[in-house]
């Protein structure tokens, strides 16, 4: 029964950790621009897909092939950012309405994607072999370290720019206060910039790590930002580590869901369990009350 | 006679033409189409144009964004499907069966979910648009799982079977044309006006008095029939269902549509004709035609921002031209003339006391805002309350307004006890208001912001209102005549059809007070009326509030400019760190040592 367990947490916190990354991406466009960034989870799958070019067509290492990867997303997010997103919000479409255009650049990237890649599952292979590692009776393959391992160097990294850097200090003081922001003369085309740069590289990270566990193609974008948004909803929209609460929150109820009652239930809980927060404490577990 | 008749067609013809172009093209397309594919391809988008008219009013009216109208898509669709191939019921009551069925869910989601703010509502409806295609996908002993429902029966009239495309499509087009006409009835009337007004500034529409939860929970189950109905017909006329037909991509197909369309029921029916038209036509590629999508709405979007009916149908609804007999006393109710049509003479003489508050306090969050603080104002007084920057002025009248609830204390309004009522039910009662900063619903005439004041004096809700007919067209003239009434008291008429956003910021002042007016208020509550106003438009104004006293409406007035309050007032309410430090005659506060302190205090 232990090793059932353990086996769970380790998937749960697998899982856990790829839709933190995607929430964390989320839950900071959405501080700087007040729009939910729909794309999230095409650039997640566009990492994931950069990957499979790199690696499994040219066989190109990891070491190489992650840091490609990574600035393939982040140059995707920008460029959705400068030629979409601000020059409609400069133009005075609401940002509800701008989070709903973000749906269609995911779309025509999605499209993009399947006529160059097709609509087949794309494999890439491991980074480090698919030996499972036994861990206190858990079998746990050497990805799920990369996973885990990548998400709290992403964390980590994202807490000092936030603590440390005045541009991140201002962007989570500031963030739900643009119009301050704008006021006091803050550079805020510069920290839009921050938080596009900021969700290609964790929402990247996240398609990237988890493709060799579970294969890549063009439509898993948006299972990905569904997800995200689960998570950055049941953590709070408006705090990056309730993001990574709600993700963990999300891998622990589907892995445990799926493992004693049914893995036909897992989805149907998560969703249960997002409306029921949204009812009981809209801004989220860890979201100020506004 | 002839000739009224055959004028009174011609108008018809003129305002609704598009109604009749629509018409003429469902009439004429399956005779000049005769290919299986095509007439396939316009069922299809009937069945689109039905699903969008709700949104239309849901999402470009009322501001609410949903991601989940797939779930009463798909309600509508198994209801009938396991009714009828399951249960063996006939399509008809199965069709009616399922949409209520999904009414009762869709408000039974609203009541919880209506009161989020407008982006966690859309994660809301986005749990819900998921939890339906899981259910859907997952509850296989119910729905079939992913091989769906076979074997749906066609519907039927007596012994005819509607298993025909054509007859299919003259079907479903009469629902096209009922819906359509409903909406743009809607979108027209009273409560179109209410749905853009909450959209615009939901606090100065709750002011006017419209329940705010209550419409958007009526317009939410609204188009959740709508959808219901329209699931319903797919599953008639494919004859099975499966899962794939109600996933995301189906909500978020809507939701561009009505984003491209604009606040227009015309406009996105356009939208939905050349975007659900070209994909289907080009059906080899459909892999492609979500990106297609994804352009188009990214490309309508820079070109027409505020969407293509914006572009087509500039100034939305209401375009009528000004008539003579706008400024007629249409309708006038004997029993209740309404105040503006009351004349000094016949002005019911009333004593004592409309409003009392007593020991009113109200804190937030530990700092007092209002402390032990009583006033009495009588019928037909103008009392000024004054005090420094941060007195509690403004706090005050959000507690008679019911936007704040005191701690302590009491407010009383003509004898009832109202401390625990919401704005709207204020509005109700007979309280007016005005704002600090200006409030107004931006992107309507001026006539229709007026308008809105009105909205009480209807009750015909979305059913009424969309056929339009008896009560709701006598409602509008009376709103209409009323809102004309309003503006010509103010000087206003020639600016009626200006967009009001256009307008100077003295005469969005007026407009707000005019507003406040076609409310037909008891009482006005006015906050700094005068501010901003440079020196003639003030001595317009203090004369306008004379002639409102006269008309019998008790004004209670938040104002800084005190040569103003002091010649208007008959009693004065001076207000210090929320304490009341005087109240009485203009004379006797400005003598009052302590309002003397309080100024001097301040500025020196």
């Amino acid at each position: 029964m232990l090793e059932y367990i353990l086996q769970f947490v380790a998937s749960a916190i697998t899982e856990g950790c790829i839709y933190a990354l995607m929430g964390l991406g989320l839950v900071i466009i959405h501080r700087s621009t007040e729009v939910m960034y729909f794309a999230q989870g095409t650039i997640a799958m566009i990492g994931g897909i950069a990957l499979y070019a790199l690696s499994t067509l040219y066989h190109i290492p990891p070491v190489v092939a992650v840091p490609v990867g990574l600035v393939v997303c982040v140059i995707f997010a920008l460029a959705s950012q400068w030629l979409v997103v601000l020059p409609l919000l400069d133009r005075g479409v609401t940002p509800l309405n701008v989070s709903m255009i973000t749906i269609g650049v995911g779309m025509i990237l999605e499209m993009t994607v399947m006529m160059l890649f097709g609509k087949d599952p794309l494999p890439v292979a491991p980074f480090s072999g698919d030996e499972p590692i036994n861990v206190l009776g858990a079998s746990i393959v050497p990805q799920e370290f990369w996973i885990v391992g990548s998400t709290v160097l992403a964390l980590l990294l994202a807490l000092l720019f936030f603590k440390r850097t005045w541009i991140g200090k201002a962007m989570t003081g500031l963030g739900d206060n643009p119009l301050l922001a704008r006021a006091s003369g803050f550079p805020v085309r510069r920290m839009f910039s921050y938080s596009f740069v900021f969700a290609g590289l964790v929402g990247g990270l996240g398609g990237i790590v988890s493709t060799p566990i579970s294969y890549t193609g063009y439509w898993i974008g948006t299972r990905l930002v569904i997800k995200g948004f689960v998570a950055a909803a049941i953590g709070g929209i408006s705090n990056p580590l309730g993001a990574v609460l709600g993700g963990l929150i999300i891998g622990f109820f589907e892995s445990f869901t799926a493992g004693f009652i049914s893995s036909r239930l897992k989805d149907l809980i998560t969703i249960i369990l997002l409306l029921l927060i949204l009812r009981l404490r809209p801004q989220g577990l860890m979201g100020e009350r506004q | 006679m002839s000739l009224a008749k055959s004028s009174a067609v011609v108008s018809l013809v003129r305002r609704r033409w598009q109604l009749f172009v629509l018409i003429a093209l469902i009439v004429c397309f399956p005779i000049l189409i005769r290919t299986y594919f095509l007439t396939r391809v316009g069922i299809v988008l009937a069945l689109f144009v039905i699903n969008i008219t709700g949104m239309t009013l849901l999402t470009r009216y009322a501001g609410v964004i949903s991601l989940g109208h797939s779930a009463f898509f798909a309600c509508g669709a198994y209801f009938s499907a396991i009714l009828t191939a399951k249960a063996g019921w006939n399509p008809w009551v199965a069709m009616v069966v399922g949409a209520g069925v999904t009414v009762i869910f869709a408000y039974l989601f609203s009541v919880p979910f209506l009161k989020l703010r407008r982006a966690y509502l859309a994660m809301a409806t986005l749990g819900l648009g998921q939890v339906a295609f899981l259910l859907a996908k997952d509850l296989t002993e119910v729905t079939g799982g992913v091989s769906g429902i076979p074997g749906i029966p066609h519907f039927s009239f007596g012994r005819v079977v509607l298993r025909e495309d054509w007859q299919l499509f003259y079907l479903f087009g009469c629902f096209v044309i009922l819906f359509v006409f409903l909406t743009e009835n809607i979108g027209q009337t009273r409560l179109g006006r209410a749905y853009h007004a909450i959209r615009t500034n939901e606090t100065a529409a709750q002011a006017m008095g419209i329940d705010v939860q209550r419409e958007l929970g009526r317009l939410f189950c609204f188009s959740a029939l709508v959808s219901a109905l329209a699931g319903s017909m797919l599953a008639h006329f494919i004859t099975f269902i499966s899962p794939e037909s109600f996933t995301i991509d189906f909500s978020f197909t809507l939701l561009i549509i009505v984003i491209i369309g604009g606040a227009n029921i015309w406009g996105t029916l356009i939208t939905a004709v050349v975007l659900i038209g070209f994909s289907e036509v080009f059906r080899g590629f459909q892999d492609l035609s979500m990106g297609f999508y994804g352009l188009l709405l990214i490309l309508a979007l820079f070109a027409f921002p505020e969407g293509l009916s914006a572009v087509l149908f500039p100034r939305g609804y209401a375009r009528r031209e000004m008539s003579a007999k706008d400024l007629e006393p249409v309708l006038i109710d004997l029993k209740n003339p309404g105040n503006l049509q009351r004349s000094v003479t016949d002005m019911p003489l009333r004593e004592g006391k409309i409003l009392e508050l007593s020991d009113i306090s109200k804190n937030f969050g530990g700092t007092e805002a209002l402390s032990k603080v009583s006033v009495s104002v009588d019928y037909n007084q103008i009392v000024g309350i004054i005090g420094p920057n941060g007195a509690g002025k403004t706090t005050l009248l959000n507690v008679i307004n019911g936007f704040l609830t005191p701690q302590e204390g009491r407010v009383t309004f003509q004898n009832r006890d109202v401390t625990n009522k919401t704005p709207h039910e204020m509005a109700r009662v007979g309280l007016g208001r005005t704002f600090q900063l200006i409030n107004l619903f931006k992107g309507m005439t001026v006539l229709e912001n007026v308008m809105v004041g009105g909205h009480l004096k209807g009750r015909s809700g979305i059913l009424m209102g969309g056929f339009n007919l008896g009560r709701p067209r006598h409602e509008e003239a009376m709103i209409r005549n009323t809102a004309m009434r309003s503006l010509e008291f103010l000087g206003l008429v020639d600016r009626a059809y200006e967009m009001v956003q256009n307008l100077s910021f003295g005469e969005q002042k007026l407009v707000e007070l005019a507003r406040a007016l076609a409310m037909e208020p008891e009482l006005l509550l006015l906050d700094e009326p005068a501010a901003g106003l440079n020196s003639a438009e003030t001595e317009k104004l203090s004369e306008i509030l004379r002639r409102i006293r006269a008309r019998g409406i008790t004004i209670v007035l938040v104002e800084h400019n005190m040569p103003l309050v002091m010649s208007l007032s008959d009693l004065v309410f001076v207000l210090d760190f929320g304490r009341e430090i005087a109240f009485g005659t203009p004379e006797e506060v400005s003598r009052d040592k302590e309002v003397i302190r309080a100024y001097l205090g301040q500025e020196g």
